[in-house]
């Protein structure tokens, strides 16, 4: 069965144009595999700009959660530790700060996971024999069979007239 | 019956796990060891180990009682109140205002495992007493005792055995006092002092524990050294307690001291002539004072002659003393060791130090603890015997047994009645009255004596002047060494040195020089090394290896060596020889650095400054509103004009509060457990003492830092130790400025009731010490001082049942209780009846480290110094 | 295009391709190592063995095993503590600060920092853990509902410490795992058996999507923005166990930034001490050039700088508070029987320190290595000064007492020198010890343009 076809570039200058000219054909299920970020991606895949909100929010939320923790627990069990008031707030600081930035550590990662889709088990652009080259130091555009616009054929040529090696890949 | 009791115990486990953190044991052991903890004295039979599930009202099996009885020490009463518990004496309190550490520190050999040897054959022994007895002259040899009942007891055993001859031994004799009286006024008599009454006081050599009657002197002499001020002059062979109080203070040779005694009687007209020597007019001025109002407390070890010269001194003086008859019918010495050396057949039941049993036909050894001997039998401790024994003032007191003995020992009344097949009597109803009433059976009987005249002619020679004059004296705390076994007194510092489980030869810094050694051993403290020289120490034919220990302010040629380390038949003035061996002994001290330098430890002022002075108004800097006050607002002071630093607190606290003793090793690295730490530092001013313990500080830095919340504070101002709570980050101690918290870095408390194995503890009878009213700290967790917070509950509910408040000056601390001096003073900062406001608007009432914000509620009040404005210099000689 | 080279270029020396040089960086993985990592890893081992006996015997008898004492209730236990901390910052500065600074060359070294971190962390870590009374209950300090309704105290700088160091364990781990992630699905698809089986799970089924790198990267560059601030506060709340404290000699307000400068010099030393020779067992000279070991050790010198400056600062604040106690700690230290400690420190850290000035010193690589060590003994020292001289000596002449550590301290901090080791070498066979994809991008930029 077919996946789709694997191109691979050997700048990312042809990538860019390459991905440009697809979209203009109307291609919409595709992917560019790419050793490293490339600049001017966001711009023809478009960007995301959701990351520094949530990362903002789950800031707001540690903070809050810092906060909550230190004074549910002072007011919970009222005691004189030191004649410092109950609620020194100076003291709450250090705990307040580490606590933000353990939250949204954390939950930036988790949230990096869950739009990215990982952890996944498999994909088809892996199945690809020469897949290995987009990680080390080609660019590869990974075209899905399932796509309105995909003909083997046209698709091949196409992306072979934008300067790409182009694989099938097929499930064996 | 026996599932039955399985349960009751599984159910006495499960009712005192939290309860009894050494476990359930400790209330089978007072069941199992059959006991033995049953009351002589109490009717009440404890049937069961199971408590009631609901107590009926005022019925209190078994709980908490008081009984006064004597304690004797060194054949001398000390009468206290015995705090039981479940028919378990767990505390002592002196009965009238002070008593010594050794009464209180024994009641660990009262529990103490050690004490069980082979099961005494008690027939056995007087068969062969009695037959020796037929056989021969046979000696028994007696510590000094004061009990007319005891003499009656030997008068008739003497006339039914022919054979039997009594020999008193003593290493620390009183002989020379007795001859001195002798000397003055024609008989043998004892002097009782009343230096209260004295407007000004010499002390001539003699130390607290030294003098029988030292606790009690320095109660009477701790009352005016607060304003209006006695004065206090000093004139001694060796830094003594009572001297560090001095305003004045001479140090002289001990040959120096008598001189100085004959220089004194001249000055006075006792003697004819003119003194010899001015001493930096330290003798004209000190003349002229004592004629205020005089009085001279002579050390028992002065020769006959200079005791002599100071009766008749104080007689010159119209000093407050009285005489009574000698307290011992005969007087104990340390020759009786020879004669017992000497003798074929021997019963020794003298305390000290063992003379050999070899080749003897008939030998037994009478001791609180099993001996090597031929026949080794146990006596019984003081609290399990009744007994008569007279005190330092003449007063004879009724002792009671609170114990049943708990490992078959019998008193020497009970032996030799033993040997008459009599049997003791039991207590009449006039000595039970008199124990009732917390009085002495009779009191003293005072002599009327007046010197006679001629003592110039008849004064013997004073002590021989040698290069090196030895002095050995009984150590402040295993005294002649009868207390090697306690490891309370072992690890209880010595206050001058702060030497732990160990006896050390004194001498001078310019001795130590001279013997090319007191650079080496500075060096050695600063490294805090504690090895320290061997030195081969010479005396009257003996030899003994001493490590030295060079102490600030002996005179030069003065050596003192504990007589619980060497021990000489002949007496304890010698001269001596030392030299170096060039080997080395660790020496542990719980102090090693004993300069103040500019830290404002321990404040001195001049009585004059203090009445003048405005109180202290503390700095108490806070950006915080305080916390809410509860009912009470708990504070102590210590005044340090009234401590000598003796260290009957530390001890104190440390029974009531199950503080164990952690060991030689464990104190050189730093961690004794006592939570009364006394600083001595050596000033301009003297030898400065200063007990420092948890100050609960209202600010404490160590209840901020805890991160489990293991340490905080009450409303009524305690800083409370959860010990369940501490994980032992140990922050809290190196936050605090006093370091006044202790850590538990092994399972002492376990390894103190199990005799160093903590495995043990459980079957250990030691846990019958453990005072139940506080937890005994388990491995990894911190403790400190608590102010006795389980008296100040105690007294709570007490009041609460009663319907009241808890009266003025009702909670007592353990350390208050015992002080001699009266110097510590617990109370209500919301009282205003509570003498601690008066104490608190002194002006030379402080807070150690004030500097530091913290608050304390433990304050103090200035030492004070009476000097005689004609004597310019403090130190002289 | 006729461009100018990059200013950066000699950052990768020698004639690569993007593929001869992942080669390259991918051989401590995937060749057999050179024989000194078989040195360390058997001496890592039976240095963590002698680690492991020693907790064994701390747990089993207590504390007392130790030398520590009233009052010096801290001793070598903490010293370890917070100079095992403060090597970790490097790695996070690295990785982090740098990221944000736009240095290319840090490229080259934030792996191997990013995982000495970890590491030197971990090993941190264990010492508050070993050295509690009771630490069977570690958990105590944890926020966590008990029918007492007991809470951990919150105004206790310990427990800021235990939040803060499990953030920081949290993000250096995070931020090690984040970047690992492309260096792993290379590997992936490289390797065979159980190791493809193992980076196929870690690398969670990255593909290299360019979405997901924008992303990843986007994260990436917030990680760095939050790791800056936590490293600096880290060894701040560290710093203020003792600022909080009363003891003279703790009470310093200027302790926060003294210790973050401390941490970065000493981590930086720790960073030469390990690459020095990485660099010559791997023969990564090419990639690991004299111009970032120059770099190094210019913030070493400056970072140092910092440290030394504070050295005299406490001198003159001890003298100008005209606090007797600060003053007397200060002539402790100078003159008490801890003297010999205080002055190395002083030579270490004060003067030798100045030969980094000269690019004659900092090229010789002998000395560099030679000095990257001192340096952490100067920094070991440091810490024995403020925790064990200050506390051997504070405010009432009567309880100063000394310390001697024994051999379960010592041999508790050479166990977790053989952790430090063992662990590091274990890492650099199974995950590459720079990371790939960034050189490989760095490479691209540097040589492309």
């Amino acid at each position: 069965m077919l996946y789709g076809l694997m191109a691979y570039f050997d700048t990312p200058e042809r990538l860019l144009q390459a991905l440009r000219a697809l979209k203009a054909q109307g291609y919409r299920q595709l992917e560019a595999l790419t050793p490293n970020p490339v600049e001017g991606v966001e711009e023809v895949l478009g960007g995301d700009g959701r990351i520094p909100w949530v990362a903002f929010l789950l800031g707001v939320l540690g903070a809050g959660l810092g906060l909550f923790l230190q004074v549910y627990t002072t007011l919970d069990y009222p005691h004189n530790a030191g004649g410092k008031p109950l609620l020194g707030w100076p003291a709450f600081i250090p705990v307040t700060f580490e606590l933000t930035i353990l939250t949204i550590t954390v939950g930036i990662f988790l949230y990096l996971l869950y739009i990215n889709g990982l952890p996944l088990s498999r994909h088809p652009a892996v199945e690809a024999r020469e897949y290995v080259r987009v990680l080390l130091d080609e660019y590869g555009v990974f075209v899905y069979a399932t796509d309105p616009r995909f003909d083997l054929e046209a698709t091949r040529a196409l992306l072979k007239d934008l300067g790409a090696e182009v694989e099938e890949v097929r499930r064996d | 019956m026996k599932t039955r009791r399985g349960f009751e115990e599984a159910l006495e486990k499960e009712l005192f796990r939290e309860e009894f953190p050494f476990g359930p044991v400790s209330r089978r052991g007072v069941l199992a060891m059959g006991l033995l903890a049953l009351a002589a004295c109490t009717p009440v039979v404890r049937r069961k180990g199971v408590p009631y599930v609901r107590q009926p009202e005022w019925v209190v099996e078994g709980g908490r009682a008081e009984f006064i009885t004597a304690l004797p020490h060194a054949g001398f009463a000390e009468p206290v109140r015995v705090r039981n518990y479940q028919e378990r004496p767990l505390f002592l309190a002196p009965l009238e205002e002070a008593m010594s550490p050794y009464p209180l520190a024994g009641l660990y050999a009262l529990y103490d495992p050690a004490r069980k040897g082979k099961a005494p054959d008690w027939p056995g022994f007087y068969r062969a007493w009695r037959q020796a007895l037929a056989e021969g002259e046979t000696l028994l040899v007696l510590p000094r005792t004061a009990s007319p009942r005891l003499e009656a007891l030997l008068q008739r055993a003497q006339a039914r055995f022919p054979n039997l001859r009594v020999a008193r031994f003593e290493a620390w004799s009183l002989e020379n006092v007795y001859l001195g009286a002798e000397l003055a006024f024609g008989r043998r008599a004892w002097p009782v002092y009343q230096p209260d009454r004295a407007e000004v006081v010499l002390l001539l050599d003699v130390d607290l524990h030294e003098h029988p009657a030292g606790y009690a002197w320095w109660a009477a002499l701790s009352r005016r050294r607060v304003p209006p001020m006695n004065r206090l002059y000093a004139v001694e062979s060796l830094p003594t307690l009572l001297g560090s109080m001095a305003d004045h203070r001479l140090a002289l040779k001990p040959s120096g001291v008598e001189a100085f005694l004959l220089d004194l009687a001249r000055a006075l007209g006792v003697l004819p002539g003119t003194p010899a020597a001015d001493y930096g007019g330290f003798l004209p001025v000190l003349a002229e004072d004592l004629r205020r109002g005089g009085v001279l407390l002579p050390g028992p070890h002065l020769s006959p002659g200079a005791q002599a010269l100071a009766m008749a001194l104080n007689a010159r003086l119209g000093a407050p003393v009285a005489y009574t008859l000698p307290p011992e019918r005969e007087v104990a010495t340390p020759r009786a060791f020879l004669e017992a050396e000497g003798a074929q057949r021997l019963v020794w039941a003298a305390e000290g130090p063992l003379p050999s049993l070899q080749g003897k036909r008939f030998a037994a050894v009478l001791s609180l603890y099993p001996k090597e001997a031929p026949y080794s039998l146990p006596l019984a401790h003081p609290l399990e015997a009744s007994g008569q024994h007279r005190d330092a003032l003449g007063r004879l007191w009724q002792a009671q047994a609170l114990v049943q003995p708990l490992y078959g020992g019998k008193s020497l009344e009970e032996v030799l009645a033993g040997l008459l097949g009599e049997e003791v009597p039991a207590l009449s109803p006039e000595e039970k009255r008199a124990l009732a009433e917390g009085r002495p059976l009779e009191e003293a009987g005072f002599l009327d004596l007046t010197p006679l005249p001629g003592l110039p002619q008849r004064l013997p020679p004073l002590r021989e002047a040698a290069p090196l004059e030895l002095t050995l004296r009984p150590e402040a705390s295993l005294y002649d060494g009868r207390y090697r076994e306690n490891p309370y007194l072992q690890e209880l510092p010595r206050p001058m040195t702060r030497l732990v489980w160990d006896g050390a030869l004194l001498a001078g810094e310019a001795q130590a020089a001279a013997w090319g050694l007191l650079e080496e051993v500075r060096a050695r403290e600063r490294r805090a090394d504690p090895r320290r020289p061997l030195l081969r120490l010479r005396a009257g034919g003996k030899e003994a290896l001493l490590p030295l220990w060079p102490l600030p302010g002996m005179p030069e040629g003065s050596l003192v060596a504990p007589l619980s380390h060497f021990f000489h038949p002949q007496g304890v003035a010698l001269a001596a020889e030392a030299s170096a061996t060039g080997r080395d002994y660790p020496l542990v001290s719980t102090q090693y650095h004993g300069y103040l330098g500019e830290v404002e430890a321990v404040r001195v002022m001049r009585e004059e400054e203090a009445l003048e002075a405005e109180p202290e108004k503390e700095k108490r800097l806070s950006l915080y509103p305080l916390w809410p006050q509860g009912e009470h607002a708990w504070a102590m002071t210590v005044d340090l004009s009234r401590c000598l630093g003796c260290g009957l607190c530390t001890l104190a606290c440390q029974v009531e509060n199950n503080i164990p003793v952690v060991g030689k090793e464990e104190v050189a690295k730093g961690r004794e457990m006592h939570w009364i730490r006394i600083d001595r530092y050596f000033a301009q001013e003297g030898v400065l003492h200063q007990p420092v313990m948890c100050q609960h500080c209202e600010k404490a830095p160590c209840e901020a830092v805890c991160p489990v919340a293991a340490t905080e504070h009450s409303d009524e101002g305690l800083n409370l130790m959860v010990y369940n709570r501490c994980v032992g980050t140990k922050y809290c101690s190196a936050n605090c400025p006093y370091k006044a918290r202790r850590f538990n870095f092994f399972p002492y408390g376990e390894a103190f009731v199990g005799k160093g194995d903590p495995r043990k503890a459980k079957e250990s009878p030691l846990a019958l010490l453990m005072n139940p009213e506080v937890t005994v700290r388990s491995r990894g967790v911190m403790e400190k001082c608590t102010y006795c917070v389980q008296r100040i509950e105690l007294t709570r509910a007490q009041a609460v049942q009663e319907g009241r408040k808890i009266r003025t000056g009702e909670v007592r601390t353990a350390c208050q209780e015992v002080c001699p001096g009266k110097a510590i003073h617990f109370g209500d900062l919301l009282d205003p009846e509570d003498p601690i406001q008066a104490h608190r608007k002194e002006g030379r009432h402080y807070t150690l480290l004030a500097e530091a914000n913290t608050w304390p509620r433990t304050t103090y009040l200035a030492h004070l110094k009476n000097p005689n404005p004609k004597l310019k210099e403090e130190r002289h000689g | 295009m006729a461009k100018e080279p990059h200013p950066d270029r000699d950052l990768i020396q020698g004639e690569w391709t993007e593929r001869s040089l992942v080669e390259k960086l991918l051989e401590p993985v995937e060749k057999p190592p050179p024989r000194p990592w078989r040195v360390v890893v058997a001496v890592g081992a039976a240095l963590t063995l002698a680690w492991l006996y020693a907790i064994f015997v701390t747990f089993v008898k207590g504390l007392g095993t130790w030398g520590i004492n009233q009052p010096v209730a801290w001793g070598l236990d903490i010293v370890h503590f917070v100079w095992w901390i403060g090597i970790g910052h490097a790695g996070t500065l690295i990785s982090a600060i740098l990221v944000l600074m736009r240095q290319n060359w840090r490229d080259s070294l934030n792996r191997v920092t990013e995982a000495m971190t970890l590491f030197a962390v971990l090993a941190a870590a264990t010492y508050p853990l070993i050295h509690m009374g009771r630490p069977q209950l570690f958990y105590w300090v944890m926020p966590y509902p008990t029918h007492m309704a007991l809470w951990p105290q919150y105004k206790s700088p310990l427990s800021w410490d235990v939040l803060a160091i499990m953030t920081y364990l949290t993000i250096s781990t995070l931020f090690l795992y984040i970047g690992l992630i492309p260096d792993l699905a290379l590997l992936r698809e490289r390797s065979q058996g159980w190791r493809r089986r193992l980076y196929g799970w870690l690398s969670l089924g990255w593909t290299g999507n360019a979405v997901h790198w924008q992303r990843y990267r986007a994260v990436y560059v917030l990680l760095a923005g939050l790791a800056t601030p936590v490293v600096i506060s880290v060894h701040s709340v560290v710093s203020m166990d003792f600022a909080y404290g009363l003891v003279p000699g703790w009470h310093l307000t200027v302790f926060p930034p003294f210790f973050a400068a401390g941490a970065i010099y000493s981590g930086f030393a720790m960073a030469l001490t390990l690459i020095i020779p990485l660099r010559r067992w791997y023969r990564l000279e090419g990639v690991i050039t004299e111009r970032h070991l120059d770099w190094m050790a210019k913030v070493t010198l400056a970072s140092g700088l910092g440290v030394a400056y504070i050295y005299l600062l406490e001198i003159f604040i001890a003298w100008y508070a005209g606090e007797p106690a600060e003053w007397a700690q200060q002539l402790w230290r100078m003159t008490g029987p801890y003297a010999p400690y205080y002055w190395a420190m002083m030579l270490i850290n004060v003067v030798l320190l100045q030969t980094l000035w000269f690019p004659r010193f900092r090229k010789n690589l002998t000395w560099l290595f030679l000095f990257s060590i001192l340096a952490n003994v100067g920094m070991w020292l440091e810490r024995f000064v403020i925790v064990v001289i200050s506390l051997s000596h504070d405010f009432l002449p009567g309880n100063f007492q000394l310390y001697a550590p024994t051999w379960v301290d010592w041999t508790l901090f050479l166990g977790t020198l053989g952790f430090f080791l063992f662990g590091l070498a274990l890492f650099i066979r199974l995950f590459p010890p720079i990371a790939v994809a960034e050189m490989v991008h760095l490479f691209h930029k540097l040589r492309r343009h």
